[in-house]
């Protein structure tokens, strides 16, 4: 009998990850998936405080490799270094209505996407000790909890995700000025919004964390309907926050509203590289790693920058 | 615009509701989806609507035209009133097909078909070159012609099945009666002037319009047609004899008494028929045949031949032409008739002057003269019953065949009444006009059943005595009635030597309401001296003297006797002359309703007895067979009853001879053309452009359908 080895990565599948009701549990299997994967370990190793020794594995960067050690014992060793904590992450999350949105086809609701993502970043985060603090906001900044680099902070996290549940309509520009007043320090803002509102509005919020020196990635969150309208029959959709009504024929009007997106999603994206916001579109029903890959890269960077 | 099958139009309208029902019942019908992006939504909806609006009512338009197409389509549209090549389509073109049914359409042709089978297939050609939309009306021409529609009919498959289903008949035939009928269809129809035809398939052969209704067709003007185009479908040599007017003279009275029997032979071809000869069966037995001269074109022979009827009651006598080479119409090779044999003729003498003389009586020397025929005693041809007027009233006249009223002074109203009644049902009146006779009592009406029945043909002007240095003799110069045949030529029979002493003078007017009279025997005055009617089955006639040696002296005349039998025996044929009728008509016989419990049967030549039921006529129980197609005897039983009747074809049929193209003119107009090759008659209908709208809308549909689905497309690709 062959005993099936397990996979974390099938974790990054969202309708996998659906079917985990625990939100903790989801993020850390979403974390190992995505560790799983990578073929080197961005986690150690870029700090300069010893930590210990661990045996060698295959994909560790040979840079590391203590060749004394190996002399002595005849084994590969890595070393490893204790990281700095010199990196504040801020996990700004949209519970407005419209992010509770979740098309037939799509496993997810935006907003739990939105949670799933930002839960296993800052688990993410703290296992490499940076301070994480939390935002949840709609027409106003619902709840926040302070940067801390502790490991207990996550539960903490976890919950205040958990019981995220917006109700009104988005005010980027307020809560973004908001949080720019409010962050004494510089932050690595993580923004998870379908951002359906003014463009402008929201624009103008990012650039002003920027002119507070904060570093914003936006997390374009999107459903899957939503990017490709697959409705054929007569629909009446119903406008969520207050939006009203529209009896419409979709295989009319699919063109026009694909072209209307499009061009919206254009704006922002140029918008966003304009105030040197790193953008990444995420599809609701695509797998979640893209959204951790974009952290960490940012991270990556911006480690060497502060160094 | 009319349609083929209007019932499909009719329901394509109510179906072409239906994208609209579909669009309203759509509209209802829709899901309901929270939306978040409802900001891109709504301005690509702001965009579009305009064009949505205007896109989905072209396609709501498109559809209830692809619909109504298909239905128009398959109802098959076309337009009747358009004149001629002025639209998409020639008009309507009406036709009428009077098919020639009668008996010389018989005829075999070279092929060994018959005359009405080429006639049926050129109908069939007729139809099948008819454009969609054209109206087509069928008429059978036997007499009576027959209209198979009302109106032109659209429905070709239907036309077709009527003239797959006609049959010859052995009838005349009637053509100017059935053009006056396809005239009458044609101006039912719907299609306008020059568009409305009719076809007439006959042989063309000269009985065919000989008929009398010829004289209403009136002329082109009157008749509702555009072109008259007779075809010729008859064989092209018409060599045929026929045997005709099978008779034999007045009642046959007595078995065993020599009989003779007369015949005509006709040939109506155009060649002279050597070698012929004729079979005289009685029943199935030969009993002579005749052999005949050469005979030359169009020549008639009257042959006869005596023999006596072994027994009384009905006998069938058939007289049949051999020929040495068939001609091509053989049903007329064969003449029946019916003869009924009677043992006795029953008269009823009324004598109006009784005196104690009995040579004073009226009918005195009649009854002796019916007498003669007495063998001790025994009164053998005719048997006798004098009575009074008054006695008259009382006597059942049916027990008679004849009965003669001897210068009587007047009868009651009602002895009147029971009198003609008796008379038009076949009874044999004889009427002797003396000096007695009270004229306006004579110059009654009677109302039998429903109509009016006058015994005397004429009106009674005055009674004449003539001065005795006045001579007034009876003349027989330019009679040829077969009654007095035997007087013509005997001078010194006395007929032509008697003096009438006294006479009644007749007006000359004609009566309001004629009645089929004629003057037998004239006065050498030029006065009728003896008129004979016929008056419904009955007959009667009319001596305008007396019987007495008072009247004239012809009583003392050797010619009497012999007169005044053959008289009585022609009296009494009345009856009898109705058991020898012609293809078509009727067989009627009286049933008595004691004797008769339940239907009676016939048995025709060929078929099994059929069961018809006596019907109530004119306050009598009376039997009427209808279906004498077949020429031959028919049995007709009544209770303990039975009659036979002959049914032969009319010898006028016989005649093959065709008319020409002038004669065709003549009788109908120059409207009326002559073709005379069957196959050439197709290509004579005339024929345009398709009318029917079929092709032009489903070029349409096709088009309408190309546009609904370029409209669908641009209107967004199904997800």
């Amino acid at each position: 009998m062959v005993r099936q080895t397990d996979d974390y990565r099938k974790y990054l599948d969202p309708a996998v990850l659906a079917k985990i009701r625990s939100l903790d549990l989801r993020a850390r299997l979403l974390v190992q998936g995505f560790i799983s994967g990578m073929h080197h370990s961005p986690l150690r190793g870029v700090s300069i405080e010893f930590a210990e020794y661990r045996k060698y594995c295959q994909g560790d960067d040979l840079r590391h490799l203590d060749w004394k050690a190996y002399g002595r014992t005849d084994k590969h060793y890595v070393k490893q270094y204790e990281q700095e904590t010199n990196l504040q992450l801020l996990l700004a999350v949209d519970c407005s209505e419209s992010m509770s949105y979740r098309s037939a086809s799509s496993p997810l609701s935006k907003r739990d996407y939105a949670t799933t993502v930002s839960a296993a970043m800052a688990y993410l985060a703290l296992q490499q000790s940076d301070a994480v603090a939390l935002v949840t906001f709609d027409s106003e900044v619902r709840r926040t909890t302070r940067a801390s680099n502790n490991p207990n902070k996550w539960k903490l996290v976890v919950q205040e995700l958990e019981s995220a549940q917006g109700t009104g309509d988005t005010a980027f520009r307020s809560v973004f000025d908001e949080l720019a007043e409010t962050l004494a320090q510089r932050h690595l803002i993580v923004i998870l919004s379908d951002f359906l509102g003014e463009m402008t509005d929201v624009l103008n919020g990012i650039r002003h964390l920027r002119h507070r020196g904060h570093e914003p990635i936006v997390l374009h969150t999107l459903d899957r309907a939503e990017l490709t309208f697959p409705f054929d029959q007569p629909v009446r959709f119903n406008g969520l926050e207050g939006m009203g009504t529209l009896l419409t024929e979709p295989r009319v009007m699919r063109e026009r509203y694909l072209s209307e997106l499009n061009e919206f999603l254009g704006a922002f994206r140029r918008g966003c590289h304009e105030q040197q916001a790193d953008y990444e579109l995420l599809d609701t029903s695509t797998p979640l790693s893209v959204a951790l890959s974009a952290y960490l890269a940012v991270r990556s960077k911006r480690s060497k920058h502060w160094r | 615009m009319s349609f083929v099958h209007p019932g499909i139009a009719v329901a394509t309208l109510g179906l072409a509701l239906l994208p609209l029902l579909i669009h309203l019942i759509n509209r209802r019908r829709y899901r309901r989806e929270p939306w978040a992006a409802m900001i891109f939504l709504v301005k690509a909806h702001r965009r579009s609507q305009n064009r949505i609006r205007i896109d989905r009512w072209w396609l709501l338009a498109l559809r209830t035209l692809a619909i109504l197409l298909i239905g128009l389509t398959i109802a098959r549209p076309y337009m009747s009133k358009l004149g001629s090549g002025r639209f998409l389509t020639a008009p309507q073109y009406d036709r009428v097909l009077i098919i020639d049914d009668g008996l010389s359409m018989q005829a075999r042709l070279e092929d060994g078909r018959s005359a009405f089978d080429a006639a049926k297939k050129a109908a069939v050609q007729l139809i099948d070159k008819a454009q969609a939309g054209d109206g087509l009306g069928v008429i059978t021409a036997s007499s009576p012609p027959r209209s198979w529609m009302d109106q032109p009919a659209l429905n070709r498959g239907a036309v077709h099945e009527i003239v797959a289903s006609l049959q010859c008949s052995a009838r005349t035939t009637d053509l100017a009666a059935a053009v006056r009928q396809a005239s009458e269809i044609l101006s039912r129809g719907n299609a306008v002037e020059g568009c409305r035809e009719i076809y007439v398939l006959t042989d063309l052969s000269r009985a065919s319009f000989d008929h009398a209704s010829m004289n209403i067709v009136g002329g082109e003007s009157t008749l509702n047609v555009d072109r008259l185009l007779f075809i010729n479908v008859g064989p092209e040599v018409r060599t045929n004899l026929a045997v005709t007017n099978l008779r034999c003279d007045g009642q046959i009275i007595g078995a065993g008494v020599p009989v003779r029997m007369t015949w005509d032979v006709t040939n109506h071809g155009s060649e002279t028929v050597a070698g012929a000869k004729v079979e005289l069966r009685l029943g199935d037995r030969l009993v002579q045949t005749v052999k005949l001269d050469a005979m030359s074109p169009h020549a008639i022979v009257t042959k006869t031949a005596e023999f006596a009827f072994p027994r009384a009651g009905p006998h069938r006598v058939t007289a049949t032409l051999l020929l040495p080479r068939p001609d091509v119409l053989e049903i007329d090779n064969t003449c029946h008739l019916a003869v009924q044999v009677a043992e006795q003729i029953p008269v009823l003498l009324v004598e109006g002057e009784s005196g104690n003389e009995p040579s004073r009586q009226s009918l005195f020397y009649y009854r002796v003269a019916l007498a003669t025929s007495s063998h001790d005693g025994v009164e053998r041809f005719f048997r006798t019953t004098t009575r009074t007027p008054g006695e008259m009233e009382s006597e059942i006249l049916t027990d008679y065949d004849v009965i003669a009223l001897g210068d009587v002074r007047r009868l009651s109203e009602a002895t009147w009444d029971r009198l003609a009644q008796w008379v038009c049902e076949g009874g044999g009146l004889i009427m002797f006009l003396g000096k007695n006779v009270q004229q306006e009592n004579y110059e009654r009406e009677s109302i039998v059943g429903a109509k009016s029945v006058r015994l005397m043909p004429f009106e009674l002007a005055d009674f004449v005595r003539v001065d005795t240095d006045e001579t007034i003799r009876f003349g027989l110069s330019g009679q040829s009635h077969s009654l007095l045949a035997d007087f013509v030529g005997h001078d010194q029979g006395g007929l032509q030597m008697a003096r009438v002493k006294h006479y009644w003078r007749t007006r000359k007017e004609p009566l309001p309401r004629s009645t089929a009279s004629r003057t037998i025997l004239n006065l050498s005055n030029s006065e009728p001296a003896m008129v004979a009617s016929r008056v419904e089955k009955g007959r009667v006639l009319i001596w305008l003297t007396g019987a007495n040696m008072d009247d004239s002296s012809l009583p003392a005349k050797p010619d009497y006797l012999p007169l005044m039998l053959n008289t009585t025996v022609f009296a009494a044929t009345g009856a009898d002359a109705d058991r020898n009728v012609y293809v078509g008509d009727f067989l009627v016989q009286d049933v008595d309703a004691a004797d008769a419990a339940g239907p009676g049967t016939v048995i025709p030549p060929r078929n099994g007895a059929i069961q018809v039921q006596p019907r109530s006529m004119n306050e009598a129980l009376s039997l009427t067979f209808r279906d004498t197609e077949q020429p031959g005897f028919y049995q007709v039983n009544t209770g303990k009853t039975g009659v036979l009747f002959a049914v032969n074809i009319n010898p006028e049929a016989s005649d093959l001879r065709a008319i020409d193209e002038a004669e065709l003119k003549i009788r109908f107009g120059s409207k009326s053309a002559l073709v005379n090759r069957a196959n050439e008659a197709d290509a004579l209908v005339v024929t345009g452009p398709a009318r029917e709208f079929a092709r032009v809308s489903m070029f349409i549909l096709i088009t309408v359908v190309l546009l609904e689905t370029m409209i669908a497309t641009s209107m967004g690709p199904r997800k």
